[in-house]
Order: structure tokens, then sequence, then C-alpha cells
């Protein structure tokens, strides 16, 4: 059915689907966030049932970036819906080792920034905790600490509008972990930037991380995005959507602009883009 | 047409100006000042063409009256203590109306979204409603409440509320989906998600339509005093009109659009302190 695939210990020695995720050898043996058996079917428009995601077994481990890869319509976006709490009408199990509490644990960020124009940057980023009425002091340091890490404290008052497509993101970026989310789910976050923008912002997540140590699950169809940013890349293929591997991303944790040029970078993305075919 | 009625509005209080955000540039001070240059232009053209018709064509005064004895019926309405009283009894049916349709509106288009029910049960009604025309609607209200305020107020909410609640409807639709993702996701509940997102994002669209309700809060009341009322801008036109003194007459529309503007203005103003964000 699924060929899971630790690319360090091996996958086909473990041909449990419960073996995802403990793999890789390393010390992240703490799953945050596990999917078994997840399968959704939703009628088309044509009244024909459509598989849209067939039997999935992904385990997301504390402080761990994964990327889910794929081609257009394999269910990615679908499947971070669902961690999400957004899609809860499927088949099969997602568990949490602490469950989500309402509006506190889920950051999300979309491929649009979706700020709200008529809150200047500052107001949107602390939503979460105002939807809380959250007033405390740390909730405000941690406004003004993302702000600052994202490089928008002088344009805390300034509205949407006079920011660039870049700076927007980065605001929706600090606004999802103004309140503290268990995780940070985002879909295709970056795929409406232009290039140079994109890289900028892989290098500003990859710091957020550094700080936060956040668990972050991340949409995206772009296989170099994937290799730089993630530790672990799973591989979904269409119709139906499922896992086809998960790889353990061959690069140290500490990533800067020059891991692009590294050999194994081109070699495992020229892996990823073929497993993609 | 608007545009028209926006550099309107400023003729009739040149003197004192207009309150400004501050900090704007002098750009926009220079616009102001020609836009009321303009506006004045405008208005001595129209009164020269008037007065130099009425002269020429020797119009009797029973029909259309120079200008200078329009300004004296205005100016006797003032002097004799009429025209306060009356003044303060329309602008004070109008605000009412205004703000009680605002507020229905703007619930009964909040309903309609949120509520599948509400929408299939009362959509078809509002609309026949609507289709109504008011001025036979009034004398049904006159007889049903009497000739009190009551009758007048109902007629202008009928009408206020209308462009209010299209408008709220069309706000509504304009929050994009993910900011709607984001109400669910931060848990936000029915109240906090009407508060800080869609009433925010239908603003633009409630204040056309507050632009539209405004002007038709005027037309209810008027048309309520026409047909009922002993007081008020449209009792002086009835006045006016049956007791052939057509200056009065004239005074009073003229009042009455001046009124009318006012309120537009002050909706315009509402618009440029709520949509700072969007300059």
């Amino acid at each position: 059915m699924q060929d899971h695939q630790g690319s360090r210990n091996g996958g086909g020695s473990r041909p449990s689907p419960a073996a995802v995720g403990v793999d890789g050898g390393s010390a992240r043996t703490n799953t945050l966030v596990s999917a078994r058996g997840v399968s959704k079917t939703y009628t088309a428009a044509n009244r024909q049932p459509v598989l849209a995601l067939s039997d999935v077994d992904l385990d997301v481990a504390q402080g761990e970036i994964v990327a889910l890869i794929g081609p257009s319509g394999c269910g990615k976006s679908t499947l971070l819906r669902m961690i999400a709490g957004l899609d809860n009408d499927y088949d099969g199990e997602l568990s949490w080792t602490r469950a989500p509490r309402p509006g506190k644990d889920i950051g999300f960020v979309f491929q649009e920034p979706a700020l709200l124009p008529w809150r200047t940057v500052e107001r949107n980023v602390s939503m979460g905790l105002e939807a809380q009425r959250d007033r405390s002091a740390e909730g405000k340091a941690r406004v003004r600490n993302l702000l600052e890490l994202v490089g928008l404290t002088e344009f805390a008052r300034s509205f949407p509008k006079e920011l660039s497509g870049g700076m927007r993101q980065r605001a929706a970026i600090a606004r999802a972990l103004a309140y503290d989310p268990q995780i940070l789910l985002m879909d295709e976050p970056f795929g409406a930037l232009d290039a140079i923008t994109r890289d900028r912002l892989h290098d500003d997540l990859l710091r957020i991380w550094e700080q936060t140590h956040k668990t972050i699950v991340l949409v995206t169809h772009s296989v170099e995005e994937a290799t730089y940013l993630a530790d672990r890349v799973a591989v979904m293929s269409a119709r139906p959507g499922r896992i086809k591997a998960v790889h353990q991303v061959p690069l140290d944790r500490d990533r800067t602009p020059e891991a692009r040029r590294l050999p194994q970078f081109a070699e495992f993305s020229g892996m990823l883009r073929q497993e993609l075919q | 047409m608007s545009g028209d009625t926006s550099t309107a509005l400023r003729e009739p209080v040149p003197a004192p100006p207009r309150p400004r955000p501050t900090g704007r540039p002098r750009p926009a001070a220079v616009r102001i000042t020609l836009g009321v240059l303009a506006a004045a232009a405008y208005l001595a053209v129209v009164i020269a063409g008037w007065s130099v018709y009425v002269r020429v064509a020797d119009v009797p005064v029973y029909l259309l009256p120079p200008p200078g004895e329009v300004w004296d019926a205005a100016r006797d309405l003032i002097g004799n203590g009429q025209l306060w009283p009356n003044l303060g009894f329309t602008a004070r049916n109008i605000a009412l109306g205004f703000v009680g349709g605002t507020l229905i509106g703007t619930l009964l288009g909040w309903l309609l979204w949120s509520s599948r029910w509400a929408r299939e049960l009362l959509a078809p009604y509002i609309v026949l409603l609507q289709a109504a025309p008011k001025i036979a609607v009034a004398p049904l209200l006159v007889l049903w409440f009497g000739l009190s305020q009551t009758s007048q107020l109902v007629l202008i909410l009928l009408l206020a509320f209308f462009p209010m609640m299209t408008a709220m409807l069309l706000g509504l639709r304009d929050v994009p989906a993910d900011v709607a993702t984001l109400g669910r996701l931060l848990h936000l509940s029915r109240w906090q998600y009407l508060r800080t997102i869609q009433l925010p994002a239908a603003v633009p669209a409630l204040l056309a339509g507050a632009k539209v309700a405004v002007i038709d809060s005027m037309t209810g009341a008027f048309l309520a005093e026409y047909l009922s009322a002993q007081k008020g801008l449209g009792y002086l036109m009835v006045l006016g009109n049956t007791s052939n003194d057509t200056p009065l007459l004239i005074a009073a529309v003229v009042i009455t659009v001046l009124v009318g503007l006012a309120g537009f203005g002050l909706v315009s103003l509402a618009e440029r302190r709520l949509l700072r964000w969007n300059r």
C-alpha cells in the first residue's frame, strides 16, 4: 500500500506503518501528533465519490519541521486542514499527545497573508491574544519580540496596505505565533512571493524556529523549499492522495544559504523531484 | 451624480472650515478650497441665470419668484421663529429614522446572512415590501398608526433599512475565505467574529448603503410630513403650496435640500474617518 522510508534506518526493514516518525534515529521521538489510516472521501459535483486522501499515516514529532510535498490535488492541504481541526469529516484517527486547546494551539499561515486591512500590523499580530482576552505582559512581550524577529518593529503601526508582500507574509507568520501555539501549520506560505523574497522568508522562518523550536508542518510544492526548511519530507501522490514516502533531509539543522549549494542539497532535492514524477 | 451633490454640499456652509483629520498634506486643503470655490461659482451662475430669466421672461411670482423673494421668505422663516422648530422636528425624525433603519437593516442583513432559514423565510417578503410604492403605503400607515409620529417613523424606517440590509449582505460576502478560517482557528465567538471581523469588513459597503439610507430617510420624513404632520419642513412646503406662497414653498425646498446634503456630508465625513486604513 504505502512504502514509508526513513532514509537513515531504511524504511524497508520496518514494514509496519507505525514505524513512520519514529525513524530517523534522532532524539526526536516524542510525537506531538500522529495520523493513522486517515482517509477522506468527498462527493464531487457530478455526485461521484472521490477519494481525496487514502490511508495516510504520519507522525510529527515535537519541535520538528515536516514538509508535505506533492502535486496539486494530492490532498496535502486537506491533511493540513485536518490537523488544524478545520476539517473533521474523515475516517481514521488523528491523535495528539496533548490535545490542542481551541483557539490557542494551532498557528496557521495561509498562502495569502489574510491580514485585516483595517488593523495595524501590531493589532493584526495580537489578534489571537485579543480573542483570548489575554492582556498579559508576556503576551505583549511576545508580540514585540515576534515583530522584531520578523523585522517589522518599525512598521508596527502601519496598515497592511503600506507593506510589501513579503512584509505582509512576515506579519502573518508573527500573527500565527503570537499566542504561542503548539504547532505552526503553513499552507504554501511562500507560494505567492517572488524568489528573492521567498529565500529571505525561508531564513526568517529558520531563525524563528531557532528561537521558538516550534513544531512546523509546511505544505509546499517546491522541492528546494522542502529540502531547505524541513527535517523530514513527506512525499505525496495524487488520486488518491496518499503518502508515498517520508524522507529524512540529510542536512544539519543549522542551515544557512550556503546549504543550498551543498551536493547533498542538490542530490536530495533531485531525488524528491524524481519521486514526484 | 454623487460628485454633484458632494460639491454642492459645500455651498451652504462656506464660512466654517470643515474639520479635517490631523496631519493631512496641504494638497488636500488646496483641493477642498478649490472645491468650495467651484461650488460657489456654480451657485452664483445658477442664481444669476434664475434671476435673469425671471426678469427677462417676466415670470409671475406665483410660478417662479426671483431668488431675492425666496431669500426673503427664508429670512422671514427665521425671523418669525418658524424655521427652527420645524427644522428641528424634521431633523430629529430623519436622525431617528436613519439610526433606527441602520440598526434594523444591519441586524437583518446579518440575520439573513447567518441563517438559511431566515433567508428563505424573509428575503422574498422583504423585497416585496420594498417593491410596494411608499407613497401608497404611507396613507395606510396613517390609517394604522394615526396622525402620530409613530406612523412617520415607521415610514422612514421602512425606507431606510433596505439599503442598509443590502449593504450588510454585500459587506459580509466581502470577508475573504482565509479570514473566515482565521476566525475559526482563533475560536472566535459569534459576537467576537461579528465585532472584530464581519462588521469592520462590511464598513465600506455599509457606508455606501448609509449614503443611500440618509437620503431615503429624508425622503421618508418629507413624505410623512407632507401627508400627515402639523409640523416640520414638509409641513412648511404644504403650507407654502396651499397658501399660494410660492417663495415660501421654494425656500422650504431649498432648506430641505440643505438638510439632505448635510446628512450626506455627515456620512461622507464618517467615511473619511472610518476608512482611513484604505487611503
